[in-house]
């Protein structure tokens, strides 16, 4: 059966990219795209472009539902909404999603709309996240992130700084206090050694339940 | 899962090119002594007209496939603009062509075959027929084997006929001179047999220019490389029709092609001055071939047809099942080898001559009507794009014009073989209709 994937592009090289990784594993591509002079670097490629007036002042769900009628849903198996626009991809997303298609991938900013999206069944790939943390590791500042990893187990990825409350203490100390497994990645060398001490500019990465890691981070 | 059932995309401008070139030249070699026979001193202003005629297709079919990077073609087109159940009524009524190309293909194939060695003292004893299922079982195991190394067969037979024995024929002739004074020439007085029969096959004279759609599913950039092959196409095609129309009409007589108009292109050959022996023997081989490849796209074009409409659920799956290691449709390729020798068995070239290109007319111009509503439907990009007149592109707005009088012309004169065409389009119904109610139940 046909496999179909719908691209918004994001008028990046990335959206190039993808369309290249997806052609060479067997998808039609339908690219949206929102100029004639954008869709031209396409053609070499064998894909649908769909020209469409993307602008914000034109775009409401009406307009954009219009805009893309000529496309048969049925066959769309997975969707990329890349653009800067958050609001279309957002919204482009929830109309993708109502016409069944199966899986539906965004950017977006912010947690408002980020959770929204999840409401919704939709994969989100949380770009103010990816920054702040990438910004967080070149600075070397503080930071801790919890993601979620399978059922109630959870993964605590944390800086620590010069006045961090837990310098000084051990992995046997931390994993004993508060029921979580431990590792300490020092100047690029992964420690899990239990006697070890912690110190300022480790990344301590913890597994463990949401309330174990939520109790650490506090005491942090 | 990684699938690896989807076809290869392998063929270049020149492949799509010369697959689809000689398809529709070939039309024109099988059809120019009849046309001939029926034109008499307007042979020069009919051949005009049907390279009118083919341009009109062409562009057509090279601007609406601009637009489309799968295979499917005409389907694609017409179930784009009008909905999938007319997709499939176009898509249904060229299959019959590609089809019949197979049989007229490999057929002419043997027609000439026994000429060329007759020439030689030697008569073969098996009727054209067996000859030509022989040559079909072939053609299906090479495009079973894979379209890439079809498209190097086509590359090999065109590189004979543009390169080498088109140039030769052109070269001696213009040598010897040639009375340029259209449209009569040397044929001045030759009253017509019938000038709307000689119209209504010259419309059909080159038909098979649809491949070029079937053929961007397996093309590397379909959305440039259609509309270059299809000017490619056009250019090839118009020089050497219109050239050996004016070399006919010089060098032959009109009652000497009048008598064997299925050999019109050796006798061509028999009478270009200094080297007629050397280039009969070339234009057999030459024509042989061509055929050959035209049946070879055939096979090429219906199968991925057939894969086209069952992938879109109008067909049953089995069609598009692709073969593990050939990676081709295989079903889709065994049904078009068993049709070609249903076809075949008669051994009659006149009788595929009457119900050929019909519905390929039909097809085209369901292709023009749906590139005039292209734009109307909705805003897919293209790598080329024709003036516009009132928003409707004028590709379109010629190519009705024109399919339209050659579909009146082809209906008013063969319209005794219209029952071959009905009964096409009646089990193309049932067979869709029961494969729905199946599929439903």
């Amino acid at each position: 059966m046909k496999r179909g994937a719908l691209i918004l592009d994001d008028l990046t090289d990335a959206t190039i990219n993808l369309v290249n990784i997806l052609i060479n594993n067997g998808f039609l591509v339908h690219l949206l795209t929102s100029s004639e002079r954008r869709a031209d670097m396409f053609l070499v490629e064998p894909t649908y472009i769909h020209v469409l007036d993307l602008s914000d002042a034109n775009t409401n769900l009406l307009s954009l539902a219009n805009a893309i009628s000529d496309i048969n849903f049925d066959d769309i198996e997975v969707a990329l909404l890349l653009s800067p626009n958050d609001e279309l991809n957002l919204m482009l997303a929830r109309m993708l999603r109502e016409k069944g298609v199966p899986r539906v991938i965004v950017t977006l900013r912010g947690s408002k709309r980020v959770e929204e999206a999840r409401n919704l069944g939709i994969t989100v790939i949380d770009v103010t996240h990816y920054i702040i943390g990438r910004v967080q590791r070149l600075l070397s500042l503080k930071f801790s992130k919890i993601t979620p990893i399978s059922g109630d187990i959870y993964m605590l990825e944390m800086l620590i700084t010069g006045d961090s409350r837990i310098l000084g203490a051990t992995i046997r100390d931390l994993e004993r206090d508060y029921n979580v497994d431990m590792v300490v990645i020092r100047e690029g060398r992964l420690i899990r050694d239990p006697d070890v001490e912690l110190q300022a500019n480790d990344h301590l990465i913890a597994v463990g339940s949401m309330t174990s890691l939520s109790e650490l981070l506090k005491n942090a | 899962m990684l699938r690896r059932d989807w076809l290869r995309r392998d063929l270049n401008t020149l492949d799509i090119t010369v697959l689809a070139r000689n398809d529709a030249q070939s039309t024109y070699y099988l059809l120019i002594g009849f046309i001939a026979l029926y034109a008499g001193e307007y042979l020069f202003l009919v051949a005009l007209y049907a390279i009118a005629l083919m341009v009109a297709i062409a562009l057509s079919y090279g601007e609406m496939g601009s637009h489309f990077p799968e295979t499917g073609g005409s389907y694609l087109y017409v179930k784009y603009s009008f909905g999938p159940l007319v997709g499939y009524v176009s898509a249904w009524l060229i299959a019959l062509d590609q089809l019949i190309m197979v049989s007229y293909g490999t057929l002419d194939s043997a027609i000439y075959l026994k000429a060329a060695l007759s020439m030689y003292s030697v008569d073969l004893r098996v009727p054209p027929s067996i000859i030509a299922a022989l040559l079909s079982t072939a053609l299906f195991i090479i495009t079973l084997l894979g379209v890439r190394e079809s498209a190097r067969v086509a590359l090999a037979i065109a590189t004979l006929d543009l390169l080498i024995v088109f140039p030769l024929i052109l070269f001696f002739n213009v040598l010897a001179g040639l009375n340029l004074e259209p449209p009569s020439f040397e044929w001045e007085g030759k009253e017509p047999v019938s000038l709307l029969l000689a119209l209504a096959l010259a419309s059909r004279g080159f038909t098979g220019i649809d491949s070029i759609g079937q053929l961007a599913g397996e093309a590397r950039s379909p959305l440039v490389q259609v509309p270059r092959a299809t000017f490619a196409l056009i250019i090839a095609m118009s020089v050497v029709s219109l050239s050996l129309t004016v070399i006919l009409m010089n060098r032959v007589p009109y009652e000497v092609v009048s008598a064997n108009p299925e050999l019109a292109l050796l006798i061509i050959a028999e009478n270009t001055p200094y080297v007629g022996g050397v280039a009969m023997v070339l234009v057999a081989v030459n024509i042989i071939l061509i055929m050959l490849s035209a049946a070879l796209t055939g096979y090429i074009s219906f199968s991925r047809l057939m894969y086209m409409l069952s992938e879109e659920r109008l067909l049953p799956g089995k069609l598009a099942v692709v073969h593990s290691r050939f990676r081709t449709p295989y079903v889709a390729l065994i049904i078009a080898y068993i049709v070609s020798l249903l076809f075949i068995a008669p051994g009659e070239l006149g009788f595929i001559v009457e119900v050929y290109a019909i519905a390929s007319l039909i097809n085209y111009l369901l292709v023009s009507a749906s590139l005039g509503f292209l734009e109307r439907r909705g805003k897919l990009h293209g790598g080329f794009k024709s003036p516009r007149v009132s928003g409707v592109p004028v590709t379109a707005i010629a190519g009705v014009m024109l399919i339209s009088v050659g579909i009146t012309l082809s209906i008013i004169e063969r319209y005794h073989a219209l029952w071959v065409l009905g009964l096409w389009l009646l089990l193309g119904s049932l067979l869709h209709f029961y494969y729905r109610f199946f599929k439903l139940c």
